[in-house]
């Protein structure tokens, strides 16, 4: 704490009429410490230390009076005690005292909603119950301490009595739906945004809304502090954390619609702050460009959507989720388990940076942490790119995706019968175990080799199954054997959370058994690029050349490198490097050539005068966290694979698509 | 003639364009060898031994003008050979399909030998090898269950097997550190994405938090030499920064914060050398002062005056990664293995050992 904070109190109305009274409350009391060096206004901590002994000393005072049962009913001009009040002038959110103070007309109620919804703290915490000074018949002064509801009783008989109305359309058991009738207006310039400013700081429910953001951010501080580990003392905090719960922190976070949330904590974390509230709906942004159609939706789409965990996503979603990316730089290094990948190092406004010179179409969502082989999820993303595809992913289907992508590819080669992954079971007939070839998942339902067609084959010839029979795919969480649908057919289950294409726990469920002589086998072992001439035709550069009717061209040098993605809007830019150089800060070389060989794909630059990025989406980062990297780094990568490779290639390949002619 | 002129300029405009492309180049010395680098595995500081491997996959250790085939391997394997300050054992780490099976997690088969010997033996699959407590132990991380597998290098029944809770970064791979036969200590991800240090006592077979990490999304390192420990703190993001560098006695059981010796404002990468003779740790370092551009240089701190300032070591401005190969640092860079400490050549020592009676080139 500074003394600045000082400030915003001696411009307020309120503080000006507390003026007199701290000033010789301080002059008094430096001089009773004997600090005539510090001056009136000493140092804060002393003013601190200062305000809890006199507050200590006050409730030790008032508690021994016993008198004051009797003479509170006789009670005349009850207002807080000064000293009460001073304390909680210095605890205070300032932001709250803000909203006081640019209300002279009703600061008197604003802050007396402030103290009925516990918003308001002194020396010792939140203020739950309040030192109260008044006179009785006589004339004489007393202290007591009271209830904040009894106090409020008495002062809403005499003032601000539209508080018990406003109140009460936000109790326990109505706030949420006053919320959901209530309407956030989102500003689309400036001027409209001071308007709505204007008109939210004037609202007369405006106390009672910061109460949700303010309840939140309590609940999530004292939860953070539990877990605090190196706090010694881990039993009592153990129970403490057990003892200390949020239902109303809970209750708001899952009640409350995502937009009405986020609005909310925009508005009143800057309620002292008009050009902060406007700056999150004006922030030149690629977040907020997006909701103005000047770039595609999915920009922002599948991450409004690991924000919201909504599937369907209206325009007011996507511009709540933008003003929330704009609002909070940290939600995008937030690891994603649905869609697990490499660690994120890119903040929301490096990410909006680094998008906006990006080429890659990326309207799906993958997860490289559930793929066996990184090469998989590389060819995915070229190939989504070049057909400019869609998906609307789920952490269900997000390996499946890659993995159909990549059957795609070896299908249109004519290359099934490399392709490695195969379902195996014992004929009946023969005795002789047999193979089907298939690809995970179910997208593609007419395909013959879909994994749900494929089981169901093997069913029809091992268990007498009808022919054309396609089971259906479930995620453990979701299975229940007692529902019908999962009584009848065939189930393929499986824990999501710990699958990736070949190494997966599945159960195959047949009219409620267990199916054991089924066996998923092989793995996606290809060669990206060719290691002798020989496997050079089934190598999948090879493939994606001659059937996506693209052309390559190798790239030897940051000149070519931003020579190729000027040339064509769509270029872009693929190679394998060691990790150890694309990922220093994550992996560390630590013998003479090691190298731990990724795929990578480069899809712009940024020239910040003359300093260049290079914009990368390594196979195992996430697809929507794009990487700002160096050319020295990119070539020291390429370098040291090519040292590990037979053919000693240069692993750096511009893909354009072949102009029509 | 002022055609001719023109074009003269040209080309010579174009070939500084291509020469200086953006390639930063350096005085530092680079390793001399007697094969090519690409082959090689590994070399012994005084250079008298060498491991390389051959296309056909088969890895070899030459000493003496001999070569033996150490493990014979098919097309397409890629080998790994870890040594340490020790100098009694060496890890060998074999990964199949290396060209087709292309990721961070793929496992390899890890086999032990003695030092400067060329017979091996299979001990485990994993990746990350690493030898501690004077090579009596080695420790090997699997990713696709997650644990951390300590095998004693002379006992393989003395072993133990324990679980990371890591559910944020799959490609997250731990650091360990033994500080005694029954001590460990390893990194781990909590499910915010904080590293943490945990100690597993091998006896109770239990972990218990020794320190968490408060810079969300960097990264610690832990690196022993003798009796201290040093523990870095390395952030990865702007929004989380800063470097720290702790140095702790080995036997302390908790984390002691008052023991800094570096700390700096700036995202440095790390990568802890900290076991070449001397009682210098070296690391990768961002250089760069006042808003300037990103510099990473190797550098080095000395550990026993608290008060020291890093040494820069390179000159390359992107470094990246650091190598202790048996003594000697090196920076590889750009396809080039600089050498910042030890001798820049393994070619010194050529000279036939001396077998008892008479000198003469030996058949192969």
């Amino acid at each position: 704490m500074r003394l600045r904070t000082w400030h915003p109190y001696w411009q307020g109305l309120l503080c000006k009429q507390h003026l007199p009274w701290i000033l010789s409350y301080l002059l008094i009391a430096s001089n009773a410490l004997g600090s005539v060096n510090d001056g009136v206004f000493g140092s804060l901590e002393r003013l601190i230390q200062l305000d809890r002994n006199n507050i200590h000393t006050l409730k030790e005072r008032v508690r021994r009076d016993s008198s004051i049962i009797t003479t509170l009913s006789q009670a005349t001009k009850i207002s807080l005690q000064p000293q009460f009040m001073q304390s909680i002038l210095l605890y205070t959110n300032p932001d709250y005292m803000h909203l006081i103070n640019i209300n002279p007309q009703r600061k008197k109620c604003i802050f007396y909603s402030l103290l009925e919804n516990r918003m308001l703290n002194y020396v010792d915490g939140v203020v739950n119950d309040v030192i109260v000074q008044y006179h009785i018949a006589d004339g004489e002064k007393r202290e007591a301490i009271m209830d904040i509801a009894e106090f409020l009783n008495i002062i809403y008989k005499k003032e601000c009595s539209t508080n018990r109305t406003n109140q009460e359309s936000f109790a326990d058991d109505k706030i949420i739906k006053t919320i959901a009738k209530t309407k956030f207006p989102i500003p689309r310039t400036a001027g409209q945004c001071q308007k709505n400013y204007s008109d939210w700081i004037s609202n007369p429910f405006i106390v009672q809304l910061c109460k949700v953001p303010h309840t939140i951010q309590s609940a999530t501080k004292g939860t953070f502090d539990l877990n605090n580990p190196n706090n010694e003392i881990k039993e009592i905090s153990k129970l403490l954390s057990r003892k200390i719960n949020h239902p109303q922190a809970d209750l708001y976070r899952t009640k409350i619609p995502f937009f009405n949330l986020s609005y909310l904590f925009n508005l009143c974390q800057n309620i002292s702050n008009p050009k902060k509230f406007c700056y999150n709906y004006t922030k030149n942004t690629i977040w907020l460009d997006v909701t103005e159609g000047k770039y595609p939706k999915y920009v922002i789409s599948h991450r409004c959507r690991e924000m919201t965990r909504k599937k369907r996503l209206g325009a007011i979603t996507l511009k709540a989720c933008a003003s929330t990316l704009n609002r909070d730089n940290t939600i995008c290094l937030k690891p994603n388990k649905e869609y697990p990948s490499l660690l994120r190092t890119s903040n929301c406004s490096e990410v909006s940076n680094i998008l906006e010179h990006a080429n890659l179409k990326t309207d799906y969502h993958d997860c490289p942490g559930k793929i066996d082989n990184d090469g998989v999820t590389n060819i995915h993303r070229i190939l989504m790119h070049l057909h400019s595809s869609s998906y609307q992913s789920s952490s269900l289907t997000c390996n499946s995706e890659a993995n159909y992508s990549f059957f795609k590819l070896n299908q249109q080669f004519d290359n099934i019968n490399n392709w490695p992954l195969q379902i195996c079971y014992l004929d009946p007939v023969t005795e002789m175990k047999r193979c089907l070839k298939y690809f995970s998942g179910n997208l593609d339902q007419n395909s013959p080799h879909s994994e749900s067609k494929v089981v169901g084959q093997v069913l029809h010839n091992i268990r007498g199954a009808p022919n054309g029979l396609s089971c259906r795919i479930v995620d453990k969480k979701n299975y229940n054997p007692n529902r019908l649908e999962h009584q009848n057919g065939c189930t393929i289950v499986y824990d999501t959370k710990n699958c990736s294409i070949t190494k997966c726990q599945k159960m195959v469920i047949y009219r409620k058994h267990v199916v054991k002589d089924i066996s998923y086998e092989g793995s996606p072992k290809f060669y990206y690029f060719p290691s002798s001439y020989s496997n050079n035709q089934f190598s999948v550069d090879n493939m994606m050349k001659e059937t996506q009717k693209i052309r390559q061209k190798k790239i030897y040098n940051q000149t070519m490198l931003q020579r190729f993605i000027d040339y064509r809007k769509g270029n872009i830019v693929h190679g394998i490097g060691c990790s150890e150089d694309l990922h220093p800060m994550f992996f560390q070389r630590k013998t003479l050539n090691g190298c731990r060989p990724i795929p990578f794909i480069i899809d712009g630059y940024i020239d910040n005068s003359g300093d260049i990025k290079i914009i990368l989406r390594t196979s195992i980062s996430d697809i929507h966290n794009p990487l700002l990297i160096t050319w020295n780094r990119i070539f020291s990568s390429l370098a040291h694979y090519q040292a590990t490779h037979p053919l000693k290639i240069w692993s750096l390949f511009g893909i354009s698509k072949a102009s029509k002619k | 003639m002022k055609q001719l002129h023109l074009h003269c300029q040209a080309i010579l405009i174009l070939w500084l364009a291509i020469t200086f492309n953006g390639h930063a180049t350096s005085d530092l010395p680079t390793l001399e060898t007697k094969q090519t680098i690409d082959h090689l595995r590994f070399i012994s500081k005084d250079g008298k031994f060498t491991y390389f491997q051959l296309r056909s996959g088969s890895l070899r250790y030459s000493t003496n003008y001999n070569v033996h085939e150490v493990i014979t391997g098919v097309r397409g394997d890629h080998y790994e050979v870890i040594g340490s300050s020790a100098r009694k054992k060496i890890a060998i780490s074999k990964r199949g399909f290396f060209h087709q099976l292309l990721g961070v997690r793929n496992i390899a088969k890890i086999y032990i030998s003695n030092f400067n010997t060329p017979r091996v033996r299979y001990i485990a699959s994993g990746i990350s090898p690493q030898l501690h407590l004077d090579d009596q132990f080695i420790s090997v991380y699997h990713p696709e269950n997650g644990t951390i597998t300590i095998i004693g290098t002379e006992k393989a029944s003395d072993k133990s097997i324990f679980k990371l809770k890591n559910r944020s970064d799959p490609f997250f791979i731990p650091q360990v550190v033994m500080l005694s036969a029954k001590s460990i200590l390893y990194t781990d991800l909590s499910s915010t994405g904080a590293t943490v240090i945990l100690h597993y006592n091998r006896t109770t077979k239990r972990s218990k938090l020794f320190w968490r990490s408060l810079l969300l999304n960097g990264k610690i390192e832990i690196c022993r030499n003798g009796t201290d420990l040093f523990i870095g703190q390395f952030g990865r993001t702007s929004s989380y920064q800063g470097s720290t560098i702790w140095k702790m006695d080995v036997t302390r059981s908790v984390f002691d914060n008052s023991r800094i010796i570096y700390r700096s404002k700036l995202n440095d990468i790390g990568n802890i050398i900290c076991n070449i003779p001397g009682a210098n740790i070296h690391f990768i370092s961002d250089i760069s002062r006042n808003n300037q551009r990103e510099r990473f240089e190797a550098v080095s701190l000395h550990t026993t005056n608290h008060n020291s300032k890093k040494i820069v070591l390179s000159d390359i401005k992107e470094a990246g990664q650091l190598l202790n190969l048996d003594g000697r640092l090196l920076l590889p860079f750009n396809g080039k293995l600089y050498v910042l400490l030890g001798t820049n050549s393994s070619t010194i020592t050529d000279a036939l050992e001396e077998s008892g009676s008479k000198k003469g080139k030996k058949k192969k």
